[in-house]
């Protein structure tokens, strides 16, 4: 009895945090998506409507390329952030510990932590030149159109 | 005895809500040592990008387009802006065109991982 009334305290307490406070940075906690989720793309277009279905229809495809294991990506993302001291412990770890995966599955390599926000603000520029170039061919510009008015008439 | 025991399963109970509370949300801005692996791995990317040739190079850039998708599926709008400004970052910075081979190789394999069909 006791127990069954601290569980419902419990729940109680717990509950205007996931009333009210919604997850706004994380979906990794426990969660079960798959990028062969269709199902997430389909409730976005039937709830969003308006413009965005067409947007989201483009992306579907590459929500579903893949086994992305939102998980195992953390971990992976983890471990390579928390190795910041790879450069000052290098010898140490090549002598001790060669064979050992300091910075999980992924990046072996001592990758440059990367620019603070606004280095990334200049880095997305730079990453949708690179992105409109990749994946778009390099169409010529439109030929100048003028206004009706603009073209002054010949003299007669 | 009864007491005690009722006492500590209360403060149990909302001690365990208090605690996690604190801790960085998993996946989100806060969790700082995965924003930085973040940016490291995007940083890869973008070396990777830059170390291939003009004609894998959309290919590559496919790629990291739909791995910045993923990672906006499963952890938001913020970590692949961080994503994606990482990439962009590593296209562009200077590095040492020695270690190309290392992050091709680590793209490769992060391509594998996350994104074979």
């Amino acid at each position: 009895m006791l127990a069954a009334t601290l569980a419902f305290a419990g729940s109680a307490a717990a509950l205007p945090t996931t009333a009210f406070a919604p997850d706004r940075g994380s979906r990794a906690d426990g969660d079960s998506l798959r990028s062969g989720d269709a199902g997430l793309i389909l409730v976005q277009n039937r709830t969003r409507g308006g413009g965005g279905g067409r947007a989201q229809q483009r992306s579907a495809p590459a929500a579903n390329r893949g086994n992305f294991q939102s998980n195992d990506f953390h971990r992976n993302a983890v471990n390579a952030g928390a190795n910041r001291n790879v450069n000052t412990n290098r010898n140490v770890n090549v002598s001790g510990n060669r064979n050992v995966n300091v910075n999980g599955d992924c990046c072996h390599g001592n990758y440059d932590d990367g620019p603070s926000w606004g280095g990334v603000a200049a880095g997305v520029a730079v990453g949708a030149m690179v992105g409109a170039v990749a994946s778009q061919p390099a169409y010529p510009p439109p030929p100048p159109t003028y206004p009706p008015g603009y073209v002054t008439p010949p003299p007669y | 005895m009864r007491t005690i025991l009722g006492a500590c399963l209360l403060a149990a109970t909302f001690a365990v809500p208090a605690l996690a509370a604190d801790s960085p949300k998993k996946g989100s801005a806060a969790d700082e040592e995965f924003m930085t692996g973040l940016r490291k791995i995007g940083v890869m990317t973008g070396e990777a990008f830059a170390c291939s040739t003009k004609e894998e190079q959309p290919k590559v850039g496919q790629d990291v387009l739909d791995l910045a998708t993923q990672v906006s599926l499963h952890f938001g709008l913020q970590a692949a802006f961080v994503f994606s400004g990482s990439f962009g970052y590593g296209t562009a910075h200077d590095f040492d065109r020695k270690a190309c081979p290392q992050a091709l190789g680590d793209f490769k394999a992060l391509r594998a991982k996350y994104l074979a069909p």
